[in-house]
């Protein structure tokens, strides 16, 4: 899909009297940001004051963990930055407690270079051991996320995304640095995550609750709400391989917005379904948001980040390449684009693996 | 609802990635229970006998062997209450077998939940355990019913059996979960346990014979495979006090059989928390 109009062919005429037009608007979005964060600055400040007040008039309330400066880039510079090195570029979310917080993170595959199945493969081809090709998707990963943000993380094919979300729900375990999180996390990578078709509804949305993170006593609390929700009420004893697929979708994902969480992992589940279902799915995640609810959207669609989110955070190749202002992390991802265009399709392998 | 911003008490936790057992007891029991369940219930879903068929099965097995070994090979008229002898081993070995080997699938059959949500990973293999429990339980009242109404002179011993079952689900869960990490790398693994190994045990071990009839030079040996002490002391107790049991071999061997039990469980559960972080992976 086009993710953003650069692929049109632009006269290059008009290309040259953009350009100049581009990076004014670029240095003016730089210091209306930077503007952006002295107001932080100071309205962190006086928050902090006003808690020592508050503290000296109170015994001492448990104080909650907070930023060290979340690192998010200036439009323009590029590479991994890690937390806490700039003590002036504090952001206006930067007195809010960090929700996710990624230290460093490696992670590679072994990738045989022929797949070996039987002992019989291994033992007449490959008598000498099989030889593995090292595949690095995530190199030296740093970032947080503030609690309440809603933050995307974009990025080509390949790129690293599923990878990292996958290392982020604890699915996959880090060859080094560490992740992590403040509350209960709710992946919403798949829907109906073991549904069985020769199950009735009743059984499906326990079971997949459960795994999700519910007690079983919650699960039956919920699930005439999620039936509801659903607007499934009728087919209630009917074994799933008789739902039609869109039904299927929409149990699956009423059982997912039922469980609560303070974290919320989207992959492109958004993907699946109608537009009217991916328009409730943005509702949900919208009031998710305004109860608080930290949210961190994967998508290689760029328009998408930019509906909703305040964030953005563009992988390339493994490592962050920009993180900030959607419009601006855009930009950086119409070029990495642009790139893998070129290169062909060189990353798929990666890809591969999600 | 979610405590987000409100909350200063949410601190921040490690994210370690996949883990076989996890600290939450009771989820890890609830999803065990779960599982089993709705895998009781697909085994059996739509066909007409349904859970009976769990009976039946080694009832089947029992008939024909019964038949031959009394009416043709004629071994089995020497052997006080042959015939109970027989089901009763016959249902705790088929037990082992089908618990093994739907535990050894259970990982890659279920590789979508595994590679996408967070649970302990131990539960598969345990619920697919779980699941031929439920049969056990109901053959086992079965069968003992069977014993009752056949004249088997009820004895305090029969307390002990809860022992015997006990130490024949340990042992029947550390294999499974050896074969569950190791079917994830190695299709073969299939072949060789349900095609080759489970056969050997079946003859190896004291099923269709008791351990008198093996040559004392042999007892041993036979006693070595873990399962074989769990069949014969179980004859003594439930059936004949004065058949020779787990004492009939040399010290010696009781000491190797039972470290072999102990060292089959260790390396079982060992290797499944080894592998069990990394199965996403490799599925």
């Amino acid at each position: 899909m086009s993710l953003i109009d650069d692929n049109e062919p632009v006269d290059e005429r008009l290309e040259s009297e953009l350009g100049p037009l581009r990076e004014e608007r670029t240095e003016l979005l730089a210091r209306a940001e930077s503007a952006d964060g002295q107001i932080a600055t100071l309205k962190g400040r006086i928050a902090a004051l006003e808690q020592a007040i508050a503290a000296m008039k109170e015994p001492a309330p448990p104080t909650p963990i907070r930023a060290q400066a979340a690192p998010k880039g200036l439009p323009g510079q590029s590479g991994v930055r890690s937390s806490g090195t700039n003590g002036n570029s504090a952001m206006h979310l930067a007195d809010r407690p960090i929700a996710v917080e990624v230290k460093h993170l490696h992670k590679s595959f072994k990738m045989p270079s022929h797949r070996v199945d039987t002992f019989k493969e291994r033992i007449l081809k490959h008598p000498f051991g099989i030889e593995y090709r090292q595949l690095e998707v995530l190199r030296d990963v740093t970032f947080s996320i503030a609690q309440g943000e809603f933050v995307g993380i974009v990025g080509v094919n390949g790129a690293g995304k599923s990878t990292l979300l996958k290392l982020l729900t604890g699915t996959y375990r880090a060859d080094a640095g560490s992740i992590r999180v403040a509350g209960r996390v709710a992946p919403l990578i798949e829907l109906g995550v073991g549904f069985i078709p020769d199950l009735t509804a009743r059984d499906n949305v326990v079971v997949n609750a459960v795994l999700l993170g519910l007690t079983p006593q919650e699960a039956e609390d919920r699930y005439h709400d999620i039936l509801e929700f659903a607007g499934l009420e009728d087919f209630e004893e009917l074994p799933l391989r008789n739902y039609s697929s869109g039904m299927m979708v929409r149990l699956g994902f009423a059982v997912t917005s039922m469980v609560e969480s303070d974290i919320m992992l989207v992959d492109e589940v958004l993907a699946v379904g109608d537009a009217d279902f991916q328009e409730r799915c943005m509702e949900v995640l919208a009031r998710r948001r305004r109860q608080g609810t930290t949210i961190c959207l994967v998508s290689h669609s760029m328009a998408r980040v930019k509906q909703g989110c305040e964030r953005a955070i563009l992988l390339d190749a493994g490592t962050i390449t920009a993180d900030g202002h959607p419009d601006e992390v855009a930009k950086a991802y119409a070029e990495a684009s642009r790139a893998v265009g070129r290169s062909g399709l060189g990353t798929v392998a990666a890809d591969a693996r999600s | 609802m979610s405590a987000g911003l409100a909350d200063p008490s949410n601190e921040l936790r490690e994210v370690r990635g996949p883990y076989s057992f996890g600290n939450d007891r009771q989820r890890f029991f609830t999803l065990v229970w779960l599982l089993a369940r709705s895998d009781f219930k697909l085994r059996y879903a739509g066909s007409f006998l349904g859970p009976l068929w769990g009976l039946l099965r080694p009832i089947a097995i029992f008939s024909v062997l019964y038949v031959v070994f009394t009416h043709i090979v004629r071994f089995g008229d020497d052997i006080e209450y042959y015939a109970q002898l027989l089901l009763f081993n016959i249902m705790l070995f088929t037990f082992f077998v089908d618990g093994t080997t739907t535990a050894l699938r259970s990982l890659v059959r279920n590789q979508r939940i595994v590679s996408k949500t967070q649970f302990p990973r131990a539960a598969l293999p345990l619920a697919a355990v779980l699941t031929h429990g439920f049969n056990l339980g109901f053959n086992f009242l079965v069968v003992l019913g069977f014993f009752v109404f056949t004249g088997v002179p009820i004895r305090w011993t029969w307390l002990l059996i809860p022992v015997v079952i006990a130490l024949l689900v340990i042992l029947t869960v550390c294999v499974s979960a050896f074969l569950a990490a190791l079917y994830a790398q190695f299709r073969d693994i299939e072949q060789l346990w349900s095609g080759v190994i489970t056969r050997v045990l079946f003859y190896a071990s004291p099923i269709l014979y008791p351990l008198e009839f093996v040559p004392e030079s042999f007892r041993d040996i036979v006693l070595l495979n873990p399962l074989a002490p769990l069949l014969v002391e179980s004859r003594t107790w439930l059936i004949d006090p004065n058949a020779p049991g787990v004492e009939a071999a040399s010290g010696g061997a009781i000491a190797l059989s039972l470290s072999l039990f102990v060292l089959t469980c260790f390396v079982g559960v060992a290797v499944f928390v080894r592998t069990a972080p990394r199965v996403a992976e490799s599925l």
